[in-house]
């Protein structure tokens, strides 16, 4: 997969390192700002609130 | 009886010409190894990330509660006061939030909005994270009967005492766990419905185990005083003055 990725960059090595670097930071941001955050309220230690709506 | 290995058969595999067989493994073991990198940083994420937004966010909220108490000018959607416990830190000084719905717990304490105001007759209910997100009621469990928890409004500061609960548990008298359906620890007065509030009560809420959701952890006080703003700084935050 990574060979994969690595043979069908273009350019240069200095260019292919740099792309790496573009593609890691971009899966990084998306997964900090979109998909962590989506995964975040499904986890159980979220959870302070009293089910049944109580108080609100 | 010996088995001799076995010669090398057939020419050393070309590089670039690998079998699908071995594309397939190589692949599949790539792509363990990057969802396993991803929970590594999603643990990251939850450990890390979320407390050090939680604490900017948290921060924003006092600055602005503090500019609007000194400008007079209102917030919207902002916090309505700032809550001191001493027990969990000298320097434990969290914003509170209307709402207890998760981005509001993300910005401090979160009102449960149908209770009691702070200094009304009935129950001042308050939740707050136990970890992740700024983890305020992280050491909840700590808490004793007579320690105070104090809360500044625009106009007042409020000294609520933790009250032991009934029948105390000789290991954690302040507090006690009920099912996450047990909703009635928010009623005005708690535990009794139907009931007319004459107190001026206060409930924590928070989730326990602190990494799980299985209970919850509830916290009950009262009342005892309150000292109008402006006004002297109450003597029982002369705490944070002092240096840890």
């Amino acid at each position: 997969m990574y060979v994969w990725m690595w043979r069908h960059l273009p350019g240069p090595i200095g260019v292919r390192l740099l792309l790496t670097l573009a593609i890691a930071f971009f899966v990084l941001y998306l997964l900090f700002e979109h998909v962590f955050p989506w995964v975040d309220p499904r986890l159980p230690f979220n959870k302070v609130q009293l089910n049944n709506g109580a108080g609100q | 009886m010996t088995v001799e290995a076995a010669p090398p058969q057939g020419p050393a595999p070309r590089r670039g010409s690998a079998s699908p067989f071995r594309i397939a493994v190589r692949t599949l073991g790539e792509l363990m190894i990057t969802l396993g990198v991803i929970m590594l940083l999603l643990v990251v994420y939850q450990l890390y990330w979320t407390n050090i937004q939680a604490g900017r966010a948290q921060d924003a909220e006092k600055d602005n509660l503090k500019k609007s108490w000194v400008d007079g000018r209102p917030i919207k959607n902002g916090a309505f006061g700032i809550m001191y416990i001493q027990r969990l830190g000298r320097t434990w000084e969290k914003p509170l939030v209307e709402g207890v719905d998760l981005d509001q717990l993300a910005k401090g304490v979160g009102h449960f909005p149908k209770t009691a105001m702070p200094g009304q007759v009935g129950n001042f209910a308050v939740a707050a994270h136990r970890a992740t997100h700024g983890e305020p009621f992280a050491y909840l469990d700590r808490i004793q009967p007579g320690d105070k928890v104090i809360v500044e409004t625009k106009t007042n500061w409020f000294v609520y005492v933790i009250d032991a609960q009934k029948n105390p548990s000789p290991d954690h008298p302040a507090w006690k766990l009920v099912d996450p359906n047990y909703g009635e620890v928010v009623l005005p007065v708690p535990e009794q419905p139907g009931v007319k509030p004459t107190k001026k009560l206060l409930t924590l809420v928070t989730c326990n185990p602190r990494w799980g959701s299985t209970t919850r952890l509830i916290v009950y006080g009262h009342l005892t005083k309150s000292y109008p703003k402006p006004g002297i700084k109450p003597a029982e935050l002369n705490y944070i003055s002092q240096k840890a």
